[in-house]
């Protein structure tokens, strides 16, 4: 009998077994391939694949952090939010950040956006008012090549009503 | 306020629920069922002979299905003219293809690739132009290589030039026009040297490049790619393989030019599905990504330009020699669009000898980037003429502002014939830019510095890009009104800057009904009529305008048939909201599910004819910061200008302009590009964390400042396209800022980084 992993996702348990055999989880894979390529959560990106430019942001425990350099099986235990947990389960309901996105057009061709809203979901976790600085020294580790950076940080104050 | 209900407004992005909840698909989040995964074994030498290949053990592995050589591979060639093939035992660069292996997961392919046994005799690399075109040079490719194209033969590792935008024309790589000797002679002043941008910049975007191919039988094979337009992948790759393509681009993760036709690597992966028999997908790495995939266009520029006292040029004379690398996937196309681009703005000089050569190297090959040819070479040759203006002490605004082309005037296109600028004339909106961004009273002269504040040295620098793109090629489109609902039929795909959702826009405009009933098909060439892509700034004339006269023709047809049912003429009617109605009396009215019930179209086609003869113009105002001390530069604050004739939809536009920061634009002046081991020819910044972008907290103030002359063009509401070129001025504003900032013109390289800054400043 293999060892397995439960890693809890959006709410949901998914279980696996552990090892190198075709379907199984190896001891080295990270949560970005898992949640990508095992559980289909396609929102969550693999861009740098080394922690450099947050496309694969997603929130463990409230925090965003990189799913590239995370190891799944540490992630036992743990509350795994991606972008497809963000809005409401039951209602569907937009997260405030994502209507801001939405309506602050912070975004072009939209590939790093839902690692730029689990950054910014976790700066307002931590801060629920941070100044224009903090957020762009949070968001720091988001790139983004289009260069929406300016209306991401209209979106972040449409959040936040802060003007300064 | 504005006679339109959506055009000139902001509106949400029709796809912006879907991205920003990640419902979104990518083509990596696509599932092809039963695709084997490829990875490719890539080249750590520059330039080698493969002398074994042993693949036996990469194939035993299980799991494996198929592991393809330059032994097995199909004999297909892609670039201009056909040059690379699909693998060879001749490397050329740095991750040069060796193997590639075809898998059923990608764990396997990865395990299988390092059992592959290569035993290589290294040869001599050459990563210089002026190297590479000497006599004994290493040949990047040789004699039995075969390259010709009218006439022309590879030659001292220089490729044929022209390319398919000649037609049956000859190529178009040089300008000579009057005396330019005798006129060079009668100059006031001849500014003259050598500047180098060949640095090579990655233009890349976040999302690697994506193929997955499957054959459906001989003669068919279909692609999903992150390609710009199904059309420049598809047109080009089956002429390679002798097969028609059916090419489907899924939501692009950015692209900037650089994913418009994948032609390697889709020739490479419907290769291997074609060996592995099977469907096969292809997700580059980034390392891949930065290190061979087909990067932005590099060059040096040798030369001289001579001026009179007033600012008249008398002549512009030189080289311009564009390193290739292993491949060239447009850059003869580069070259001709470029030569263009310099002709726009210094279009009143009296006489030209500018020659291109297009030159192999073993660096890694060249694609497509926005600036295409234009931005690259003005990075050089209007830096040598800031020399020139310095002698005559020539405001550079008032240069630009005599020599730009005007209304009237002539300038040659990529096909090299010449085109007159009908009716555009950017010097009111170059005099009011200037006068927002306080031109006159930061500049104060060439090498001055328009303030220090202690070791912080501040200049101003400006200049502009234009290009004759934005109308080009012919367009169609359809739309279907069903019931109550629109469908449009367009190969556009969207890559970022909106134009999917400004279709609807313009489409709800013209059949007045609520943007939500607009529906776009996805960019498949088996769905959509013919559309180049989304290049050169186009998709605004002739996506928006070709889906535009679709609908004007599928009203017409709603009317016609409504009118027949309500017993008058189609001119007495129009239709709102989905309501036929009476102009004369609107409680006469049908609905459009009366005209047009279940199971019933109501089909208009439309269609641009392409021409050469909108040009667009942006122009950059910057002001930077040198710190003296340590040499770091920084853009302090820009102000980008143009006029646009009608703006569609606002955000999007001005994103476009703030854009020119990214893909290797406005920051290869002072920030970006890649380093190379002289010694391995290795790129040593093929990732992510030492290849530099500007983060969140890095971002100057951008001004934009717009006009909207209505100028007449296919665009049904006189909108012009600027979104490639936004970046292209950038560079040699910036670098004329810095100039002006340190007090000396003395940079000739790419970018100016804090220790080439301290150089020219004699501190190190």
């Amino acid at each position: 009998m293999s060892e397995t992993l439960t890693l809890n996702v959006n709410g949901f348990d998914y279980t696996y077994s552990v090892g190198d055999l075709p379907g199984q989880i190896p001891e080295n894979e990270f949560l970005l391939d898992t949640i990508r390529y095992r559980i289909g959560l396609t929102g969550t990106k693999k861009s740098c694949d080394e922690g450099a430019c947050g496309c694969c942001a997603v929130m463990i425990d409230g925090k965003a952090v990189a799913s590239c350099m995370t190891l799944s099986s540490e992630c036992e235990g743990k509350q795994i939010i991606t972008i497809e947990g963000l809005a409401d389960p039951v209602t569907g309901e937009l997260d405030p950040i994502q209507e801001a996105f939405l309506e602050e057009h912070a975004f072009q061709c939209g590939f790093c956006t839902p690692g730029i809203i689990m950054a910014v979901k976790s700066i307002l976790n931590e801060n629920p008012n941070p100044t224009e600085e903090e957020v762009k020294e949070g968001l720091s580790g988001n790139f983004c090549r289009c260069i929406s950076h300016y209306q991401v940080l209209e979106a972040v104050k449409h959040v936040t009503g802060r003007n300064a | 306020m504005s006679e339109y209900r959506y055009i000139g407004k902001p509106t949400r992005r029709i796809d912006g629920t879907g991205i920003v909840t990640g419902r979104t698909k990518y083509s990596d989040d696509l599932i092809i069922p039963n695709a084997l995964y490829l990875r490719v074994l890539r080249s750590p030498h520059a330039h080698a002979e493969i002398v074994s290949i042993d693949t036996s053990k990469a194939e035993a592995l299980p799991g494996v299905r198929s592991v393809m050589t330059y032994k097995n591979a199909p004999a297909w060639k892609t670039g201009m003219p056909a040059h690379r093939p699909v693998m060879d035992h001749h490397i050329r660069c740095v991750g040069d293809t060796v193997a590639t292996v075809a898998a059923v997961t990608d764990a396997i392919a990865q395990k299988a690739l390092k059992l592959i046994e290569v035993e290589y005799e290294v040869l001599t690399p050459v990563f210089d132009v002026e190297e590479a075109i000497k006599d004994g040079a290493p040949e990047i490719y040789r004699a039995e290589d075969h390259i010709e194209s009218k006439g022309y033969v590879y030659d001292h590792n220089q490729l044929p030039p022209g390319s398919y935008f000649e037609g049956e024309d000859p190529p178009f790589y040089y300008i000579r026009e009057g005396n330019a000797d005798e006129e060079l002679a009668k100059s006031d002043v001849i500014c003259e040297g050598k500047v180098s941008y060949d640095n090579p910049g990655f233009p890349g975007a976040p999302e690697t490049p994506f193929v997955a191919a499957q054959w459906e039988d001989e003669g068919h094979v279909t692609v999903w790619c992150s390609a710009q337009g199904p059309n420049m992948l598809a047109k080009p790759l089956g002429l390679t393989i002798g097969a028609r393509v059916r090419a489907i681009s899924s939501n692009v993760g950015g692209s900037y030019g650089n994913k418009d036709s994948l032609a390697y690597p889709a020739m490479l992966t419907v290769a291997a599905a074609k060996v592995a028999k099977a469907p096969v997908r292809y997700s580059m790495t980034k390392e891949e990504h930065l290190l061979c995939y087909e990067r932005r266009f590099t060059n040096k520029f040798i030369g001289k330009i001579g001026l009179m006292k007033d600012g008249t040029i008398t002549g512009i004379k030189g080289d311009w020699l564009v390193n290739t690398g292993i491949g060239s996937e447009l850059s003869q196309g580069q070259v001709a669009e470029g030569l263009g681009e310099v002709y726009l703005p210094l279009n009143e000089a009296k006489s030209w000898d500018l020659t291109a050569k297009v030159i192999c190297t073993n660096r890694q090959p060249v694609g497509i980037a926005r600036g295409f040819g234009g931005q690259e070479l003005k990075a050089c040759l209007f830096h040598i003429l800031n020399k020139g203006l310095k002698e005559i002490d020539m405001d550079p605004v008032a240069f630009f502002r005599k020599n730009f082309c005007k209304p009237g005037h002539e300038y040659y296109w990529r096909n090299g014939h010449k085109y007159s600028n009908p009716q555009i004339d950017y010097r009111p909106v170059m005099d009011e830019a200037a006068e927002k961004f306080g031109w006159k009273d930061k500049w104060k002269g060439w090498c001055v510095p328009t303030r220090v504040e202690g070791n912080k040295a501040y200049g101003v620098g400006f200049s502009l890009h234009s290009s004759g793109d934005p109308a080009s090629d012919e367009t169609f489109a359809y739309v279907r009104i069903e019931n109550d609902q629109v469908t449009v039929h367009t190969a556009v795909p969207e890559e970022g800057n909106g134009q999917k959702s400004s279709i609807a826009k313009v489409v709800a405009e013209i059949l007045n009904v609520p943007m939500e009933v607009v529906t776009l098909t996805a960019s498949d060439n088996h769905n959509a009529p013919q559309d180049f892509g989304l290049a050169g700034s186009r998709g605004t004339i002739t996506g928006q305008g070709s889906a535009a006269a679709a609908a004007f023709a599928a009203k017409k047809k709603l009317l016609e048939e409504a009118a027949e049912k309500m017993g008058c003429t189609p001119e007495e009617l129009d239709t709102k909201d989905m309501m036929v109605f009476k102009k004369a009396d609107p409680s006469v009215a049908l609905p459009w599910i009366a005209i047009c019930p279940i199971y019933y179209s109501i089909t208009g086609t439309g269609a641009v004819e392409g021409d050469f003869g909108h040009i667009n113009c942006v122009m950059t105002f910057v002001e930077v910061s040198a710190d003296l001390e340590t040499g770091l530069v920084k853009v302090e604050n820009i102000l980008s200008a143009s006029d646009v004739g009608q703006v569609i939809s606002p955000i999007e536009l001005k994103m476009q302009f703030e854009g020119g920061f990214g893909s290797a634009g406005i920051d290869t002046a002072q920030l970006e590009g890649h380093i190379l081991d002289p010694v391995t020819g290795r790129t040593m910044t093929a990732n992510m964390i030492d290849y530099k972008w500007r983060p969140f907290n890095e971002l100057p103030p951008v001004d934009i400042y717009l006009k909207e002359s209505k100028w007449d063009s296919p665009h049904p509401f006189g909108a012009i396209g600027i979104g490639e070129i936004t970046g292209a001025p950038g560079i040699p504003a910036v670098y004329m800022a810095i100039e002006n900032a340190i007090g000396r013109q003395c940079l000739d390289q790419y970018p100016a980084t804090p220790d080439v800054i301290l150089k020219a400043l004699g501190k190190n």
